[in-house]
């Protein structure tokens, strides 16, 4: 107990603007519509990053509760806000914890099918032509899978009642930017994007299934 | 096409650079409070691996086919 586990707000605004500008990055919102999402999704960041180094109001909540539960636990160790470890018993190093190492599993995974996402979507926005190859080819809208990918693992490797209410609230939004997105590209695509369509599923891969045919 | 290649290279690299500051961060993050200004430069690497994104390796704006 030699540093204080939080009232670090350095690594607060640190880590919160190195995961925006990545996501920033392989993003690049364009419309208000974009903004508003990519805001969204910066707030949930900079919520979660301030409660696990800044001030952490879950705990200060749960704290009675996690005493009485687990008398030996200092709740205001970095470790023990680790909760979904912490709750499960897991106490050796949580960083190696079940949880954590899903979560790590699911943030990179998501930034990387951000980053693939947008490698074929530029290419595709600069040619003007659909976009249908790499992850494209899976699913409709891998950008948006992504970011919910990198926000569910976050939700595991660091619960937080705030987090834990915007995610589904995010997930709704990219739901719905999904389906106008899906308007503009019929309007402007039309016969071709209705084919894509129909043989794409918008968020969940057919896992076992080929690749769909590229579109003539 | 030459420039696609090196824009895909450069997404890659930027990619890596990026996933090995986010492994550092989550999994080290004990003690990177203890190293001082360190942290900052990981952000600045980070700004710096943006800019190179975005403006590097791609043709400039106005030179979009």
């Amino acid at each position: 107990m030699s540093t204080p586990a939080y009232g670090l707000w350095s690594l607060v605004i640190i880590n919160s603007l190195i995961f925006i500008v990545f996501a920033f990055s392989f993003a690049k919102p364009q419309s208000p519509r974009d903004w508003r999402s990519f805001g969204a999704f910066a707030a949930f960041l900079v919520a979660l990053f301030t409660e696990m180094y800044g001030f952490p109001l879950t705990i200060y909540l749960l704290s009675g509760w996690l005493q009485s539960r687990y008398p030996g636990l200092d709740p205001f160790s970095h470790n023990a806000g680790h909760l979904l470890e912490t709750l499960f018993g897991w106490r050796a190093n949580p960083h190696f914890g079940p949880f954590h190492i899903l979560s790590s599993v699911l943030i990179f995974g998501g930034f990387m099918l951000l980053s693939s996402a947008w490698k074929v979507l530029y290419a595709a926005q600069q040619a003007q032509q659909l976009a249908t190859t790499g992850p494209y080819a899976r699913v409709r809208h891998p950008q948006y899978a992504g970011f919910v990918l990198v926000m569910l693992g976050f939700l595991l490797q660091w619960p937080t009642l705030l987090t834990a209410l915007m995610f589904p609230v995010l997930v709704w939004m990219y739901a719905r930017l999904a389906r106008r997105e899906e308007a503009e590209m019929r309007a402007a695509f039309g016969e071709a994007y209705a084919r894509y369509a129909a043989a794409t599923p918008a968020f969940f891969p057919r896992w076992g299934r080929g690749r769909m045919p590229r579109p003539s | 096409m030459a420039a696609e290649g090196k824009s895909r290279r450069g997404v890659n690299l930027a990619l890596a650079a990026f996933l090995a500051i986010a492994a550092l961060l989550l999994l080290g993050e004990h003690r990177v409070h203890a190293l001082g200004a360190w942290p900052w430069l990981l952000l600045a690497a980070c700004l710096l691996l943006h800019r190179y994104l975005h403006r590097g390796p791609r043709p400039p704006e106005g030179d979009r086919r």
